[in-house]
């Protein structure tokens, strides 16, 4: 899930005395980040701890990138590669607070098709959500009502 | 075309806004009043303040939009611009600011406390334009879209001389729609410091970010989120401030991400770098393995480093800045050249590095002829390019990548430009951007 090894690879000294060095952040998978930047004369020495410091950072980006990324397809979002199911869901909740209009009228819809079609529990979004069941049934009807709307709006024609 | 006055200190939204005498209390009060076309004066002194959402959604239309302007209020009409104005909200309060409309010196602050209320710009409608206009995030809790700059059903938002302030390290701007911002420092430090200003949206605009200092970002940033690069996008820096060990644009993950530009930005006083950066690869200066004889402004020598990703094929392969170089001959043969070196041990093959040639040869209009020979096609075997003996600073086998324009001949005069495609995975090259003709 995480990334596991960062690789630095520093070039030859620029015109300036500035090195262009390259990082290669990798999880179990493989390469999961490239990044380049002009470092200082000393880059040599001070690169890889930049790029250890980074790869936390990287790990919550892309996590939020594959969250990101899975809610605009129509299917499960599994496999995950950068998280966990519980941590998915948990940034799901953190998106869908965060939206309005059009776009969370999407989300709504991709919530409840995948409640539909057996992707999700309603307990493991009610608990995600930490709402009691009352209180999660009123946001799955307002959720289901988005999603109607919305679909009504994307099956619109012209004359 | 109306004017109409807004101050809070005296303003009262049963007034007319008329004069400064009748001045409207808020703005949401003057664009009621208002319509397409009319201009909005806002004292220097309105310290407008909301504990609710606030939508800001004027009644200008792209034809007549509606300007709202800080200006000093000792005259009447105004005489004098100001930048002191503010409108504010409190506590998990939005703003949605959008509809054909520029703003000029005011100042707008979203949320207070423990809060991720977010201030969209240019949400909807046409064209949003925001001049000397400070943007603030005030509660503490982040959001990757604290300020959802330009939605898909938007026009463009133009941003000059704007700056933002955040309330939280994981706050960041949010893109969809098509963003010019210019002339500007991006952030400022007294606030919270995202760890990376751009979070990409689902949109798929351009962005381009035009003389902005972004040198308030320090510790080795990575301006955009390394991961989120999912759409089709252009985005371009142009004469951009960075702070040290910057990353302007981390390698896209995702094939559709497009090329990105960065051209003459740099945290040091440098006027050579651009680089071109995208999910097959990228391209930047150097300055140390050049060509003796090669390209240079008259006192740094350049070449261009090509590095390919592991995803680099011969039909999708990494596509350099164009070279351009001037061709004075019509009706007779131009060979063109381009030199390059790298350490893969032997010459390269020509579905390995190859170039791509684009000139007029037609006489009845500019319609560009491209000539692709000095790759291999679709069916051919891959050939070595030829061998080279320039001198070079650094790396082992030189090479040179050859066409001639014969079919047809130049037949106008004018600019013939060069593309670069490199589709050896993981390699790198580096080529001379001067291109030779003969």
């Amino acid at each position: 899930m995480a990334i596991t090894s960062s690789a630095v690879s520093v070039e030859n000294p620029q015109i300036d005395g500035r090195r262009w060095v390259a990082e290669a952040h990798s999880d179990a998978v493989g390469v999961c980040a490239r990044l380049s930047y002009l470092g200082q004369s000393d880059a040599t020495s001070t690169a890889q701890g930049i790029a250890n410091a980074r790869a936390a950072l990287l790990d919550a980006q892309l996590a939020d990138a594959e969250c990101l990324d899975r809610v605009q397809i129509d299917a499960t979002p599994l496999p995950l590669r950068f998280q966990t199911a519980a941590q998915f869901v948990d940034r799901l909740r953190s998106f869908y607070r965060s939206l309005d209009r059009e776009d969370l009228a999407r989300l709504a819809r991709w919530v409840t098709r995948r409640i539909d079609d057996g992707t999700v529990t309603v307990a493991q979004l009610r608990n995600a959500w930490g709402l009691t069941v009352g209180e999660w049934a009123t946001l799955e009807a307002k959720m289901r009502s988005l999603r109607a709307q919305i679909e009504a709006i994307d099956a619109a024609v012209g004359e | 075309m109306a004017i109409f006055y807004v101050r809070s200190t005296d303003g009262n939204n049963v007034d007319s806004g008329a004069t400064w005498a009748l001045a409207k209390a808020t703005l949401a009060g003057a664009f009621s009043a208002c319509a397409a076309g009319d201009t909005v004066y806002v004292s220097q002194v309105h310290a407008e303040t909301q504990a609710s959402a606030l939508n800001l959604g004027g009644p200008g239309s792209s034809a007549n939009p509606v300007k709202v302007v800080c200006v000093n209020d000792g005259a009447e009409p105004p005489t004098a611009l100001a930048t002191s104005a503010t409108i504010t909200t409190t506590g998990n309060s939005a703003f949605d600011i959008y509809n054909n409309t520029f703003y000029y010196g005011i100042t707008f602050s979203c949320g207070s406390g423990a809060v991720s209320a977010q201030t969209k710009l240019a949400s909807s409608g046409g064209n949003s334009r925001f001049e000397n206009c400070k943007f603030i995030k005030a509660g503490t809790v982040g959001n990757t879209a604290a300020f959802r700059l330009a939605d898909l059903g938007s026009g463009r938002l133009e941003l000059n001389n704007c700056t933002f302030k955040f309330g939280a390290t994981n706050d960041s701007l949010s893109m969809a729609g098509a963003v010019v911002w210019k002339n500007s420092v991006a952030v400022d430090g007294a606030g919270s410091l995202p760890t990376s200003l751009f979070y990409n949206a689902s949109g798929n605009a351009p962005v381009i970010l035009d003389g902005v200092d972004f040198s308030a970002m320090t510790g080795s940033p990575t301006l955009w989120n390394a991961g989120v690069l999912t759409a089709a996008r252009l985005i371009v820096y142009r004469n951009c401030k960075f702070s040290s060990g910057t990353i302007p644009m981390p390698t896209p993950n995702n094939p559709e991400s497009g090329e990105h530009f960065i051209i003459n930005s740099d945290s040091g006083a440098t006027n050579y770098l651009h680089s071109v950066v995208g999910y097959y690869g990228r391209q930047d200066v150097e300055t140390s393995i050049v060509r003796t004889g090669g390209a240079s402004d008259g006192t740094t020598p350049i070449s261009w480093k090509i590095t390919t990703t592991a995803n680099v094929k011969w039909a999708f392969p990494f596509e350099s800045m164009p070279m351009a170089i001037w061709n004075d001959v019509t009706g007779a043969n131009v060979t063109v050249t381009v030199y390059g070196i790298w350490d893969g041990g032997a010459v390269p093959n020509n579905d390995e590095i190859w170039m791509e040639v684009a000139y007029m040869g037609a006489s009845a209009s500019p319609l560009a002829t491209f000539n692709a020979a000095n790759g291999k096609d679709v069916l051919a075997a891959a050939s070595a390019q030829g061998s080279d003996s320039s001198t070079w600073g650094g790396s082992t086998t030189k090479f040179k990548m050859s066409v001639t324009l014969s079919s047809p001949q130049p037949a106008m005069k004018g600019p013939i430009y060069v593309t670069v495609k490199a589709a050896k995975a993981s390699s790198t090259f580096y080529v001379d951007p001067k291109v030779v003709l003969t």
